[in-house]
């Protein structure tokens, strides 16, 4: 019996698997080492859980915030927002982290695991986002603005600001010290040199990213 | 009981044999992988799956076709094995692509997930013997399976497979071009255990027997044998061409940006302003009218006198005339009619009389007149062309005088401002103002210094649903310490705005609808837009000071400790 169920079926030809995989391997690694250099940039879309950034410097054109739509349902309520874009951004010393609380097994209960991503870390390589939209509930920083419009009608800043909500857009931005939290980052494109991702384990204080 | 038992047991082992069947019958592992990178990158972009958060744009599409591909690549590759290499092939490079395209692969575990899934499903093999992941191979073993795990298997593989089959079927025709034969996509599993030839089991007699294909194809054998290897590449060569196309097709929808269609209001303001300054007899009517409603100010009245002479020069005959000049004539009573300091002031500019409201506005109308057929204007007192207003002025000739004076200094200013973007009104909008929030924010500082300060009168800023009166100043610069802003809510959402000490400076431009606090420290103060400051210094500050900021324009703003908050 198991001879002819083993006749009737199918199984994984390695020698297959492995050219399939050298080439692809290689091209991953070509694509990795770009992206890891900040030359070919990634998208981001991260959203559901509060995270956290941090930057030395941030330095950005066209920015705007403003009230947003409440949107996130959390345990039952809304939670407000305020969303700020930037459409061309240079940040030195990028580090974000999301800790996610781990799940119920012997070892790990009650831990956090953190993701923490840093990159940008030389002065003249910073990193560098296009097309950034924060949805953020707490924002901190020495920043400086100019051509600033305070009060200007959020509904002409975005699409997806409303009509008659209270907005600011300056059209450019410099923000010393940058740390903020915010529930959902959506980056068109994100070059990343000296990328570095890490996994960590700890408790729900250990932020990776001070 | 016992009894009951077994046959539970019985059952089960049977499912679970049923279920190794169908398990090995088509490339599992991979297509599992493929399902649960797919999950992962999902999961990446949506870190709390309870509070699902819709991405918008771009970035955010990918984050949900990238991971729906892989887990359809994943799906179809169990349900439609004879096109593995297929579905393979694209997973693996959905994968591959996530790590650009949806958080670094989903923070490179479901890229890596993906990599194997796609890897694994493409190197998936089917034994030489009888059939492929295919209806044929269950029938193949009824003999060994009771009726009731027949029927499930039945169920849970036939049918799908059917139904599979003939998606698979349809996308292999499309996929392939007319070149490559129909025969192709069936010799493929017959190949595979060609291209195996140097693995152990060499048995080449097995590969002949092929109940569904065979029947399909008699000519696949041993001397077909060359051509469909040479054959045997384009299935894959056709994928990697798709593939490219697929992989070209998303670059290139990544390209495009999203196009801002920035509304200018001024645009049409202006034009309507141009055509109702064409025919100046009509327009006097107009800004007549609106003015009624405002409070007045300097350059606003200015504006109404200014206008209603350029009515009066080009009524030269008639009931044209007669209309506008009733209109100048209305529009100059509210002018006068409140008295503030501000207004006082103007009152006195314009000559000032006790309450002669006709006067000023009447007298323009027929200074200018002159030209046409002026002459008769001042001194009858009955009217010249049957126009009633011309009636009132020469009740005051004495005042003749004054009142030119007063439009004399700003007729020319008025006209041009006029022109540009904004609606009339005691003070135009600057040009290019944005459209202002419907509510102000709520701004406090303990302690506000201005410099080179201002006060350049009331003004009504444009908003989406109309305009909203503020309180203008200008100012050099500004510095709040410290500073709170707090704008008002539009959907329940509270977001605090806050510096140590806040900066603005360089053209500033701050507007208001009311102004609270201690002037200088010790005088209680509360202007707002019908009680305007009647003189301000140019260096100023207030002690806690509350402002309901309209808006604020400043070429440059530094806020030290900048901390915004949401509640």
């Amino acid at each position: 019996m198991e001879e002819t169920e083993k006749q009737g079926q199918g199984g994984t030809r390695w020698r297959r698997f492995a050219a399939v995989m050298v080439p692809t391997v290689a091209a991953v690694g070509v694509l990795g080492a770009g992206i890891a250099s900040g030359a070919v940039p990634v998208t981001f879309a991260v959203s559901g859980t509060q995270f956290h950034l941090t930057a030395k410097h941030l330095s950005g054109t066209d920015f705007t915030q403003y009230g947003s739509v409440v949107k996130i349902k959390a345990a039952g309520a809304y939670t407000a927002v305020a969303e700020s874009t930037i459409s061309s951004a240079d940040i030195t010393n990028l580090c974000q982290s999301v800790g996610q609380p781990l799940p119920n097994l012997p070892g790990v209960s009650g831990k956090t695991g953190w993701l923490k991503l840093t990159a940008g870390d030389q002065p003249d390589k910073p990193a560098h986002a296009t097309g950034l939209i924060i949805d953020m509930t707490h924002l901190h920083g020495d920043a400086t603005f100019t051509h600033i419009n305070i009060g200007q009608d959020a509904s002409d800043l975005s699409d997806r600001g409303q009509v008659g909500g209270f907005g600011q857009a300056a059209d450019g931005v410099e923000i010393e010290g940058l740390d903020q939290n915010a529930w959902s980052t959506t980056a068109g494109t994100f070059t990343l040199p000296n990328l570095d991702l890490s996994v960590s384990m700890g408790g729900a204080g250990d932020d990776p990213c001070k | 009981m016992t009894a009951e038992t077994t046959s539970a047991r019985e059952r089960l082992t049977r499912a679970r044999l049923a279920f190794r069947r169908w398990r090995r019958s088509r490339p599992f592992w991979g297509g599992l992988l493929l399902l649960l990178s797919g999950a992962l990158i999902f999961y990446s972009g949506n870190l709390d799956l309870g509070n699902l958060q819709v991405h918008l744009g771009l970035p955010g599409f990918q984050s949900y076709v990238i991971p729906l591909v892989l887990a359809l690549c994943g799906l179809l590759g169990w349900f439609s094995p004879a096109q593995r290499i297929f579905y393979g092939v694209i997973g693996l490079l959905a994968a591959v692509y996530s790590l650009v395209g949806a958080n670094l692969g989903g923070f490179v575990l479901g890229f890596v997930v993906g990599t194997f899934g796609g890897g694994l499903m493409v190197a998936w093999v089917p034994h030489k013997h009888p059939s492929v992941a295919s209806g044929s191979d269950t029938t193949a073993h009824h003999e060994d399976i009771p009726e009731d795990v027949q029927e499930s298997q039945g169920l849970g593989v036939l049918q799908p497979e059917g139904a599979a089959d003939d998606a698979g079927q349809s996308e292999g025709d499309t996929t392939q071009p007319p070149l490559v034969p129909t025969q192709a996509r069936h010799a493929q599993p017959d190949d595979e255990p060609a291209g195996d030839d140097e693995a152990p089991e060499g048995k080449q007699g097995e590969r002949f027997p092929r109940p569904r294909h065979a029947a399909d194809q008699p000519d696949v054998a041993g001397e077909t044998q060359r051509s469909i290897s040479t054959v045997r590449w384009s299935p894959r060569t056709v994928v990697a061409i798709v593939t490219a196309a697929v992989v070209a097709a998303i670059g290139a929808v990544t390209l495009p940006t999203a196009a801002t269609a920035a509304a200018e209001t001024c645009a049409s303001q202006q034009l309507t302003q141009l055509l109702n300054n064409a025919k100046s007899g009509k327009i006097s009517t107009k800004p007549g009218a609106e003015n009624q409603s405002k409070a007045p100010s300097k350059k606003r009245s200015t504006g109404t006198t200014s206008k209603s002479t350029k009515s009066g020069a080009s009524s030269t005959s008639g009931s044209a005339a007669a209309d506008a000049e009733g209109s100048a004539v209305l529009a100059s009573v509210p002018a006068y009619g409140p008295i503030d300091p501000i207004t006082g002031l103007i009152g006195k500019l314009l000559g000032d009389d006790p309450t002669p409201d006709p006067s000023p506005s009447a007298a323009p109308s027929s200074d200018p007149t002159p030209d046409p057929t002026p002459s008769t204007d001042p001194t009858p007192s009955p009217k010249p062309s049957g126009e009633p207003t011309t009636g009132k002025p020469t009740g005051k000739p004495t005042d003749e005088p004054k009142p030119p004076s007063g439009p004399g200094k700003t007729v020319t200013p008025s006209p041009s401002p006029s022109v540009i973007c904004s609606t009339p009104k005691q003070l135009d909008a600057a040009k290019g103002q944005p459209n202002v929030a419907d509510k102000p924010g709520k701004m406090t500082a303990t302690l506000e210094t201005l410099h080179g300060l201002s006060f350049d009168g009331v003004v009504d800023l444009p908003t989406h649903s109309g305009t909203v009166k503020a309180l203008q100043f200008s100012m050099d610069s500004a510095i709040s310490t410290p500073f709170d802003l707090q704008p008002a809510p539009k959907d329940g959402e509270k977001i605090d705005i806050k510096s140590s000490q806040l900066t603005v400076s360089g053209n500033v431009k701050f507007y208001c609808s009311e102004m609270k606090g201690n002037l200088l420290g010790v005088v209680p103060v509360d202007f707002t837009v019908d009680s305007p400051p009647p003189l301000v210094l140019q260096e100023l500050f207030f002690t806690d000071v509350t402002f309901q900021l309209v808006f604020v324009y400043a070429d440059e703003l530094t806020a030290d400790n900048l901390d915004i908050s949401v509640s």
